[in-house]
C-alpha cells in the first residue's frame, strides 16, 4: 500500500471567507489511511465548507490543502469518492444511464457492485431519476459513491434526510461496501447514530476546530459517549 | 475524456433542440408535398403556413441551441449538478472546452437543418438558376470563386454566433465569481462584453476610415453605394477581428475558471 508523506489528507492553516464573512479560521488536521473520521458540529459551523475545499469545489482564501501530497485536482478526484448533501445527478437520465456515466468517467467504479447494491436496495435500473423520490435519489447516490474503489470516501450529511429506521441500513451499506484500507470522512450532526463506527472525531465550531482526537480516547477521558460530549460542548 | 464530455453535453442540448429541428423538417416536407397538389386557395394557404412555420422552427432551434448551451453551462458548472461535474477526474478547462465545442456544433447542426428545410421547400429549376446567377454576380465583383464566397460568408456567420455564445459564457463565468448578485453580474458581464466588442469593431472601422477614403465616405459623408472591393475587405477584416476577439474571450474566461470555482 502506498504511503503518503503527510497522511492521506492534510489541512494546513486553512482560512476561508466570502467577502467579509469568515467561514473557516486556521483549520489544520490530518486524515490517515484506514480511519473513519467524524466531522462533527452544529449546522452552519463550516463542515460542508471543509468538505467542499477538500473536493476542490471551493478555493481556500489562504492555507494549504494536500491530498496524497498534492493540491486538490484531477489526481485527488480519482481517489476521493464524494457524497454531497444535495442531489447532484442529471434528472433527465435513468439509473442505467447514470451507471454508464460513472463507469465511463471513474476508472475505479465497480458497476457490478453498484448493480448488486441497487438490487439489495430495491432500486430498478430502468427507473427515471425525475420520477424518483428524494429518499430514493439519496440511496442511489450512496450506491454510486460506495461502488467506487476509492482511497477516501467523503460523505456530507449522509443521514440528513433519512428516517431513523433507514439510518442503520445506510450505515451498514457504507460499512460493508467501502474499500479495504480506505478512509471515510463523515460530516454530520446526528452523532448518536454514527458514533459506534468512528475511529477519530473532529469537532468544529464557528469555523474553528475545537477538538480532534481518537473516539476511544475521548470516551475514556470524559467517561461519556461522543454524543454526550458533543451535547455538552455545543450547548446553546 | 473530452469526447465523453462532448457526448453528454450534446445529448443534453439535443433533447429539446432536436424537437424543433424535426418539426421544422417535417413541416418543410409537408409544405413541399402540398405544392404538388392542384393549386387552390386552400392548399396555397396551408402550404404557406407550413413553410412559414418550418422557417420559424428552424430559427427557434438556433436561438434555443444558444440558450440551451448557456443553461447547460450554468446547471452543469454552478448549480447542483456541479457537485458531480467538478468532482469528475477531468481538468476544468476540458469541461469548458466541451461546452464551447458542443454549443458551436449544435448551432451549426441547426443552421444546416434550416438550410435543408429551405432547400426542401423552395428548390426548383428557377431558384437554382436565381441562386447561381446571384452568386456569380457577387463572386465576380468580389473577385472570388463561388466556393470562396460561400466559405467566407459561412465563416462570418459562424464566427458571429461563436462570439454571441462566448459572450454568454464570459457573463456566466465572471458573474458566478461574485458571492452575491450573481445574476445581475452575469447579465452585466454578458451584455457588457458583447457591447464592448461591437464598440471595438466600430472604433477599428473608424480608425480604418482614416486610411481609406471610400470607407470614410460611407461612414461620414452618407455615401450609400458600397464598392465591392471594399465589401470584401470589410468581410475579411470582420472575420479576422471576430477570430481574435473569440480567442481573447476564451482565453480570459478560461483563465478565470482555472483560478478556481466557488460553488454555492
Amino acid at each position: 500500500m502506498e504511503q503518503y508523506k503527510n497522511g492521506l489528507v492534510e489541512f494546513k492553516n486553512v482560512y476561508k471567507s466570502f467577502d467579509d464573512k469568515v467561514i473557516l479560521t486556521d483549520v489544520s488536521f490530518r486524515i490517515n489511511k484506514g480511519k473513519i473520521i467524524g466531522l462533527l458540529g452544529k449546522n452552519g459551523m463550516g463542515k460542508s465548507t471543509i468538505i467542499k475545499l477538500l473536493n476542490g469545489l471551493l478555493t481556500p482564501t489562504s492555507g494549504e490543502i494536500l491530498i496524497n501530497d498534492l493540491a486538490p485536482g484531477v489526481e485527488s478526484k480519482k481517489i476521493i469518492s464524494y457524497l454531497p448533501e444535495r442531489s447532484y445527478l442529471d434528472k433527465s437520465m435513468n439509473v442505467n444511464q447514470i451507471l454508464t456515466f460513472f463507469s465511463e468517467f471513474y476508472e475505479n467504479f465497480n458497476i457490478d457492485k453498484a448493480r448488486k447494491i441497487l438490487y439489495d436496495l430495491n432500486l430498478s435500473e430502468t427507473d427515471n431519476l425525475n420520477k424518483m423520490s428524494k429518499g430514493m435519489l439519496e440511496k442511489l447516490q450512496l450506491v454510486l459513491v460506495m461502488s467506487r474503489e476509492a482511497d477516501l470516501y467523503v460523505l456530507d450529511e449522509p443521514l440528513g434526510g433519512v428516517d431513523p429506521a433507514t439510518r442503520d441500513y445506510i450505515l451498514d451499506t457504507i460499512l460493508t461496501n467501502f474499500k479495504d484500507g480506505a478512509s471515510i470522512l463523515i460530516s454530520t450532526h446526528l452523532i448518536s447514530d454514527i458514533e459506534r463506527i468512528l475511529d477519530d472525531v473532529i469537532f468544529i465550531d464557528h469555523g474553528k476546530i475545537i477538538l480532534s482526537k481518537s473516539a476511544d480516547e475521548l470516551r475514556v477521558e470524559y467517561n461519556e459517549s461522543i454524543d454526550e460530549i458533543f451535547r455538552r460542548m455545543f450547548k446553546c | 475524456m473530452l469526447k465523453k464530455l462532448f457526448k453528454y453535453d450534446m445529448k443534453w442540448c439535443l433533447k429539446v433542440v432536436s424537437i424543433y429541428i424535426i418539426i421544422g423538417l417535417v413541416l418543410a416536407v409537408l409544405g413541399r408535398l402540398i405544392d404538388l397538389f392542384p393549386q387552390s386557395v386552400f392548399f396555397s394557404v396551408v402550404g404557406g403556413i407550413c413553410k412559414g412555420a418550418s422557417i420559424s422552427f428552424g430559427i427557434t432551434a438556433i436561438v434555443n441551441a444558444i440558450i440551451r448551451a448557456w443553461v447547460r453551462m450554468i446547471t452543469n458548472m454552478y448549480k447542483d449538478e456541479s457537485y458531480l461535474t467538478h468532482t469528475l477526474p477531468i481538468k476544468t478547462d476540458k469541461i469548458y472546452l466541451s461546452k464551447i465545442i458542443s454549443s458551436i456544433t449544435l448551432v451549426i447542426i441547426c443552421i444546416i437543418t434550416l438550410l435543408i428545410s429551405l432547400i426542401v421547400m423552395y428548390l426548383n429549376d428557377n431558384t437554382i438558376e436565381l441562386i447561381k446567377t446571384s452568386l456569380n454576380i457577387i463572386s465576380n465583383n468580389l473577385e472570388l470563386s463561388i466556393t470562396g464566397l460561400v466559405i467566407l460568408l459561412t465563416l462570418l456567420i459562424i464566427l458571429q454566433i461563436i462570439n454571441i455564445i462566448l459572450c454568454g459564457f464570459v457573463g456566466i463565468i465572471f458573474g458566478h465569481s461574485y458571492n452575491n448578485k450573481k445574476v445581475p453580474m452575469m447579465l452585466l458581464y454578458g451584455f457588457g462584453s458583447y457591447v464592448v466588442i461591437q464598440i471595438i469593431n466600430v472604433l477599428i472601422l473608424i480608425l480604418g476610415s482614416l486610411f481609406n477614403s471610400d470607407l470614410y465616405n460611407i461612414l461620414f459623408n452618407g455615401v450609400e453605394t458600397v464598392e465591392f472591393s471594399l465589401l470584401k475587405g470589410i468581410t475579411i477584416f470582420c472575420i479576422i477581428i471576430y477570430s481574435i476577439i473569440s480567442f481573447v474571450l476564451y482565453y480570459f474566461s478560461n483563465k478565470k475558471l482555472l483560478k478556481g470555482i466557488n460553488i454555492d
